[in-house]
């Protein structure tokens, strides 16, 4: 393949880019950690003192900012796990 | 049963709870534990034409023909497990995991699977979605991609015209995270670096709200979305300011939704609509495959519904 100067001169920041937000202020943490009952296999969301923490209102945002939103495959990443135009 | 999914899923929370009350002996895998916290071993050849053998987790030990339904939700991508490996090794680790482990958990015999991940694969391209969706005769906006700036320009020069990104933006080295909302543009705010790669411009619908509509096997839950200030994208706001009311979709529309998923293997779908202004006319934005449903009203019901789903012609 020939490598053209003019194609070398594309700029190197996609315009889709610059479309983007500033970072978006990073929520805190509501949990700490989670872990899995082995009994029933749900999984909990505790904080530092191993309480369990209340989740009904982060059903969204705790998978987009800690986990998830990817199917496990190389070219299925940068998800936001549920989404309009970012899935 | 299996569930594949993270940790940190809410969503398969729902579902596993929903499995528990009816007594299905439910293994919860992430398969990107995969290491001594997860170990397997699947066999085929001599009399045995289907994979068989074990997948172990800390708190399960599963047959793998011994399982009748996969409820495929977000696992954790291979190559955030490896992250912490240099490059060669992470994207060798993740490769070989993702075609071995993913491979045989893809290729369950006799599983059933909400949905199938290469069903969800196939749908998650936006272009597959827009023409599925205008081939069932649902209305979808007039939208170019491209990476030619001309061609951009003379598409925005013929009116109200959106700009989105097919899937958002990385996380940056800091884990820092910046979204791109959809965004008005106008043709003078383009130029040459839209060549670098693919972009989506779609005409811009008048609309006067969104619906979102879950299809799970044959059932439609359905609700109007509202925000208070009439924002663009909803998800740019504070999702606790989110109005959902119960909305009736038309037959042919939910009809098309049905055609939709079998087209694709799906047996679930998050669609979402903008009504137009004016004549409320349902316009096809995109369907997310699989998509979060835990925050709308609905979501005990949704989650009996997926674990019908699950469960049908199949009892463990």
């Amino acid at each position: 393949m020939i490598i053209t100067a003019e194609h070398s001169l594309l700029p190197s920041i996609p315009w889709g880019l610059t479309r983007a937000t500033a970072p978006l202020p990073r929520a805190e943490a509501s949990y700490d950690h989670v872990t899995l009952d082995p009994a029933t296999q749900t999984t909990a969301f505790r904080d530092r003192a191993a309480g369990i923490v209340d989740m009904a209102k982060s059903k969204v945002t705790v998978t987009t900012s800690k986990g998830g939103g990817s199917d496990g495959s190389s070219g299925s990443s940068n998800v936001a796990d549920d989404s309009n135009t970012d899935s | 049963m299996l569930v594949l999914t993270s940790a940190e899923d809410v969503t398969a929370n729902l579902v596993i709870e929903v499995l528990n009350e009816r007594h299905v002996q439910v293994a919860r895998v992430d398969p990107a534990d995969i290491g001594t916290d997860l170990l397997f071993g699947a066999s085929i050849g001599d009399e045995h034409t289907e994979w068989d053998g074990r997948l172990r987790t800390p708190s399960r030990d599963i047959g793998l023909a011994e399982v009748g339904a996969v409820y495929y939700r977000r696992p954790t991508s291979y190559v955030s497990r490896f992250a912490c490996l240099p490059l060669v090794e992470q994207q060798f680790s993740a490769a070989e995991a993702q075609h071995g482990l993913g491979g045989v958990l893809r290729t369950l015999h006799g599983a059933v699977y909400v949905s199938h991940p290469d069903a969800i694969g196939r749908a998650d391209y936006k272009p597959a979605q827009l023409q599925t969706a205008a081939q069932l005769g649902l209305a979808v906006p007039r939208t170019l991609v491209t990476n030619d700036v001309r061609q951009a320009r003379t598409f925005a020069q013929q009116g109200p015209v959106v700009y989105k990104s097919f899937r958002g933006v990385p996380p940056g080295p800091d884990g820092s995270r910046s979204a791109i909302w959809t965004q008005q543009i106008t043709p003078e705010e383009l130029d040459e670096s839209v060549a670098v790669t693919a972009h989506l411009f779609q005409q811009e619908i008048p609309k006067i709200a969104d619906a979102r509509v879950t299809v799970i096997g044959r059932k439609v839950f359905a609700h109007r979305i509202s925000t208070p200030d009439g924002a663009l994208d909803w998800r740019s706001g504070d999702w606790e300011q989110l109005a959902h009311d119960p909305i009736d979709v038309p037959e042919p529309i939910s009809n098309a939704l049905c055609a939709y998923l079998d087209h694709f293997g799906l047996v679930f779908g998050a669609f979402d609509f903008a009504l137009e202004a004016e004549t409320e006319r349902w316009v096809f934005v995109e369907c997310n495959p699989n998509g979060q449903w835990a925050w709308l009203p609905d979501a005990d019901a949704m989650a009996q519904a997926i674990a019908d789903l699950l469960l049908e012609g199949w009892w463990s």
